[in-house]
């Protein structure tokens, strides 16, 4: 009896040590993270950095010639890159050839690297690097416990002076200090049918085609001829959700204002009448993006064509399926054009942890990845995606060499990188976009499909779903 | 029973009622049987078709694109590298595998000493074990990350495979089980006999409990075997040559573009190979040995 | 007359026993699962916006899911509606999904272990049934989508090409059958092979015996197979409720695009959304609310079900325990023992 009272007291002490140690869970990772700068033996330079950018973050160019200064050791063994899918950052990492280099894939979509990244950095895996998508980006740099300045490997803005600045204003964070770089950019635009463009409007050119999409107004105007021309069978438009990653992106403002309180503005009754006039007149197809029914519209004559970018745009991507594949009946009948109003979708950054142990090589690599104009150019050939260098990208729409047999030949980056030009995202995306987003998109499906009555119900629903939302405020 | 058949007088009549009704019982059997097998059919079908055949709509014909299909996960450069369908059944092997032995015999043992044993706490200890039963998981996972953190046992397979040994719903169900058809004097009959209690459950409880161990052995297996929500959680890392079955088939699924469908299905394909097979295993003892372990009188 | 062995059996105290067999169990569940489950409870007394340095709100979050909130409070009507959403969605799933899957899996599990009832192929049906079941539900609900899914492309709109295509998956009542038979589906297999189990627990001769006195099949399971198969019975309630009620896997991955379809939207999953929705300022303390919601209405029905069948057992167990008693007490009379 007795042995079993001592053991029983063990499990209550166990019990009481787990619980104690939950309770500080939150003071220990704070404490190993600044420890962790302690260690990096440059605090001091690290938060001058801080300072200054705080004051104004654009004077960072008298720094330009200055020898790169790095707060990280270069005691690690690799330098870890975390990301989910291995997909274009091994590409890199073969190109950059230093064996010291490893990708680490944690979760296995940009969702669950979301929750996943928090956990790996909680533990005490080496970390270095580590990828960011545009929907959730802001978590992370908006937290110095996970993300550290790219000054600290010694980069200043100017280094990104060739990027594209929207995706620098997107790898800033909220005090204007900039933490993340890309290596691409995400310009879209509005792939269609050669053979029905010339069958139902008459044009022969994606310059002609332009003319019958070069805004909304005129964009609807053709729906309805093509409508009428083909007996009603052919839509103008893919899915309300192709439509949809246009508009997502073409808002004049944020989704909330300086006090997080949401924004309804006279841009979403645009949107959820068009897309209601639209799914109702038929100048949109009935399917769901990412259904079944969304690639096999694009072989049947069903769409006249399809809200693509760049990355839909390669061998086995989304236009590849659409068009049936390599055999398949509409292989190579699409053409692009710039469509009604330029765009982007997605996007990935890479950011640097304050663990970093690899300083050198990560700064190296990150310039590698994100700043060389040859080795972008190189990426964007073999990819077939867009890269974030416009002289890079300028060179291969000049070169006249890049064909897409997808597209019939034809160069999607002429017509990209002019969109590419006109994105601007700058203080256009909030923390919270992904959820605002998904809620008003599910609340102008409802209303195009008439599962809701009338505008003002859709708008109550869409407050009530966007307000569930921990951190906005809902009027 | 009072009121008595005669078996012989009514012998011709009750066989061809029993012939009808294995008949009538069959034809449901059969029309079950498609209705389980379409889906699992179409998905077996869709591991031999190539990517386009699939985008372009569902068919019950096989093709021939098998071995394309796994040639594209051994040699394209977007699968192999994370999918290696041999390291990740045997680390699914693993856990699972300990899971199942562990929590078969752990609940069994537990269970045991609910039922055969009186004590004070019997009682508060099984409604604590039913209680926590009820409490719905989604919410305990920052807790449960909080204490491996803590514990130092993130990328470990031990927070995977020994938690197994308390496993509520499983005590609860042998316990179900002993009270139902589990003969107490048999115990008193073993204590008469010398043998001391730890004995009397392993040679004589386990085997009289087969049918309840082989149940939840194949329960424990397969729902071990498909636990991608743990396994992502716990081995956050991802190492290549750490990682499940189900962790690679997700990775795969996850692939948004430039996706090769044909390759996608044929790893779940073969992903749920291992699982049929130790389930075929395992179910033998259910059909077949289970009149081995039982009381004869 | 006693023998040595008899009397070390009166002598030796079997209650320790019963505490080193279930010892184990409580040891790893005190490590690994009490602290996560506690954390649950405690979470949901805690503000909402923050992962760590919670402060304590009380009572607020049950209010907020609870209480009816005022018309323009849309934040409050938000939550509100869409839990009670998932509540009438989660009932009225469970009804159709539970009822004709105990129905089905008893009937089959009852011929399978029929001795009568001569099949060949007996072992190739009940390896069949459990299929489903070994499929992960990101699959099942992939399966399901390409089959009766909205798209006028999917399987059923092709084989049966209505005018307008059937919208099972948006529509309320088709979205929510399909979740049902989705479940069916997936789990009859597994209850059935739980309640053969219990059947072939029952002692054989027993079957034989009212073979022999010429039962029939229907005599044999209402007064062996039945009374027998109980406490198994309220196992596979039990544990079939639960399931139900915390429903999540199907219910939230039965949609295309990202959007959660709300009509079969259970409480599992607004837990589950509230839970992972947004990193940066988790809602954890409504969704923490609404779990013990959740585990308060299943320890409820759960108690129910335990009620219910607790009569025979119960009132025995008593007249085992008075009886003891007595026995306990004539020996300490000194009376003798003996078998």
């Amino acid at each position: 009896m007795n042995k079993l009272k001592k053991t029983l007291a063990l499990i209550a002490t166990l019990a009481i040590a787990s619980t104690a140690f939950y309770a500080c869970g939150g003071d220990t990772s704070s404490t190993a993270d600044s420890s962790s700068e302690a260690d990096s033996s440059s605090e001091a330079e690290s938060s001058e950095e801080e300072s200054t950018e705080d004051e104004s973050s654009e004077e960072e160019s008298s720094e330009d010639e200055a020898p790169v200064e790095i707060a990280y050791t270069d005691d690690g063994d690799v330098l870890s890159v975390l990301c989910w899918t291995g997909d274009d950052i091994e590409k890199m990492i073969e190109n950059f050839g230093n064996d010291k280099v490893e990708y680490v894939n944690v979760g296995s979509s940009g969702g669950e690297a979301r929750e996943q990244y928090a956990n790996y950095f909680a533990g005490d895996e080496d970390v270095d690097l580590f990828v960011l998508e545009a929907d959730w980006i802001l978590d992370y740099i908006n937290n110095d416990e996970y993300t550290a300045p790219l000054s600290t490997l010694g980069f200043s803005e100017s280094d990104f002076a060739g990027c594209y600045p929207y995706t620098v204003s997107v790898g800033t964070d909220n005090n204007g200090v900039l933490k993340a770089a890309s290596w691409q950019a995400t310009p879209g635009g509005y792939v269609y049918r050669t053979d029905l463009a010339e069958q139902y409007l008459g044009a022969t050119t994606p310059e002609e085609m332009q003319a019958f999409v070069k805004d909304w107004d005129t964009f609807t105007e053709s729906a309805a001829k093509v409508k009428e021309a083909s007996g009603g069978k052919t839509a103008m438009a893919d899915t309300l959700g192709g439509m949809w990653q246009v508009w997502q992106y073409n808002r004049s403002s944020a989704w909330v204002d300086a006090d997080d309180k949401l924004v309804i503005d006279d841009y979403c009754e645009t949107y959820a009448e068009l897309a209601k006039k639209y799914y109702e007149e038929g100048y949109v197809t009935k399917e769901d993006q990412w259904s079944d029914g969304w690639y096999a519209i694009g072989q049947d004559d069903s769409t006249m064509g399809y809200f693509f970018c760049t990355w839909c745009l390669g061998a086995g991507s989304m236009l590849s399926n659409a068009e049936g594949g390599e055999s398949g009946a509409t292989y190579g009948k699409y053409n692009i054009t710039a469509g009604p109003s330029g765009w982007a979708w997605g996007g990935s950054w890479l950011a640097v942890s304050p663990k970093c142990d690899n300083g050198t090589l990560a700064h190296d690599f990150v310039k590698y990845f994100t700043v060389d104009e040859t080795t972008e150019k190189d990426y964007a050939l073999f990819k077939s995606e867009f890269v974030n260098n416009p002289t890079a990208m300028k060179a291969i729409v000049d070169d006249k060499s890049n064909s897409n047999a997808l597209l019939g030949g034809q160069d999607q980056f002429s017509v990209l990188y002019e969109a590419a030009a006109t994105i601007d995202m700058d203080g256009k995306i909030t923390a919270y976009d992904s959820q605002i987003k998904d809620a008003f998109n599910q609340a102008v499906t409802k209303y195009a499909k008439g599962e809701v009555a009338s505008y003002d119900e859709m708008i109550t629903a869409f407050k009530k779903d966007a307000a569930k939302i921990e951190g906005i405020t809902v009027e | 029973m009072s009121k008595k058949i005669t078996y012989d007088s009514d012998k011709g009549g009750y066989q061809n009622k029993v012939i009808m009704k294995s008949a009538a019982i069959y034809a449901a059997l059969i029309l079950l049987t498609l209705i389980c097998l379409v889906p699992i059919w179409i998905l077996i079908v869709n591991a031999t078709r190539s990517h386009n055949e699939i985008i372009s709509g569902i068919s019950l014909i096989p093709k021939g694109y098998l071995a394309e299909n796994m040639k594209t996960l051994k040699e394209n450069s977007l699968y192999n590298k994370f999918f290696h369908p041999l390291i990740g059944m045997r680390n699914s092997l693993i856990i699972a595998g300990l899971c199942c032995g562990l929590t078969v015999f752990f609940s069994g043992m537990t269970a045991y000493g609910l039922v055969v044993y009186d004590f004070k706490l019997k009682d508060p200890a099984f409604v604590f074990i039913l209680a926590v039963m009820m409490v719905p998981t989604q919410v305990t996972a920052v807790g449960f990350m909080k204490l491996l953190i803590n514990m130092n046992l993130l990328d470990s397979y031990i927070p995977l495979i020994v938690p197994a040994i308390a496993a509520p719903a499983i005590v609860f169900f042998m316990r179900q089980y002993m009270l139902s058809s589990f003969p107490l004097d048999i115990i008193e009959a073993a204590r008469i006999d010398g043998s001391n209690e730890f004995r009397t459950f392993l040679t004589i409880s386990i085997p009289m409990m087969k049918p309840a161990f082989a149940v939840q052995a194949i329960f424990a297996f397969i729902s071990k075997w498909n636990d991608y929500y743990n396994q992502s959680l716990v081995l956050v890392s991802g190492k290549p040559n750490q990682i499940t079955m189900p962790m690679m088939v997700q990775k795969v699924i996850a692939i948004d573009r430039n996706a090769d469908y044909g390759a996608n299905y044929t790893a779940i394909f073969l992903s749920i190979i291992p699982v049929v097979v130790i389930y075929i295993i395992l179910s033998r003892f259910i059909i077949g040995g289970v009149a081995a372990g039982g009381v004869k009188e | 007359m006693a023998t040595a062995a008899q009397r070390r059996i009166k002598s030796v105290s079997y209650a320790k026993y019963g505490y080193i067999f279930i010892l184990p169990f409580f040891i790893v569940y005190f490590i690994f699962s009490l602290t996560p489950l506690l954390q649950t409870f405690v979470l949901a007394f805690q503000e909402n916006g923050a992962r760590t340095d919670l402060a304590w709100v009380g009572l607020d979050n049950f209010k907020t899911i609870l209480a009816k909130p005022a018309e323009n409070d849309f934040k409050a009507l938000g939550i509100h509606e869409s839990f009670w959403q998932g509540v009438i969605n989660i009932m009225i799933i469970w009804f159709g999904n539970f009822l004709p899957q105990i129905a089905l899996s008893l009937l089959l599990a009852v011929w399978f272990t029929d001795l009568r009832v001569k099949m060949p192929g007996k072992g190739f049906f009940k390896v069949v049934m459990y299929m489903p079941n070994i499929i992960t539900a990101a699959s099942v609900a992939g399966l399901f989508l390409s089959l009766f899914g909205d798209s006028s492309y999917s399987v059923i709109n092709t084989l049966l090409k209505p005018d307008e295509p059937y919208k099972i998956i948006t529509s309320v009542w088709g979205s929510r059958i399909l979740v049902m038979f989705i479940q069916v589906w997936m789990w009859f297999g597994n209850t059935m092979i739980m309640l053969m189990s219990g059947i072939q627990g029952i002692n054989e001769s027993l079957f034989e015996a009212a073979e022999i006195d010429g039962a029939t099949s229907t005599q044999t399971f209402w007064k062996i197979t039945f009374p027998l198969l109980k406490t198994i019975m309220v196992y596979t309630l039990l544990t079939s409720m639960i399931g139900g009620l915390q429903m999540f896997d199907i219910p939230y991955m039965l949609h295309t695009g990202n959007i959660v379809n709300e009509n079969i939207k259970t409480v599992a999953v607004f837990v589950y959304e509230m839970f992972h929705g947004n990193f940066a300022k988790p809602s954890f303390g409504y969704s923490a609310a609404a779990s013990v919601i959740l585990f308060v209405i299943t320890s409820i029905l759960g108690a129910l079900v335990f009620y219910v069948q607790r009569d025979k057992d119960a009132i025995e167990k008593k007249k085992k325990q008075k009886q003891a008693i007595k026995e306990w007490k004539r020996k300490q009379k000194g009376g003798g023992f003996s078998i």
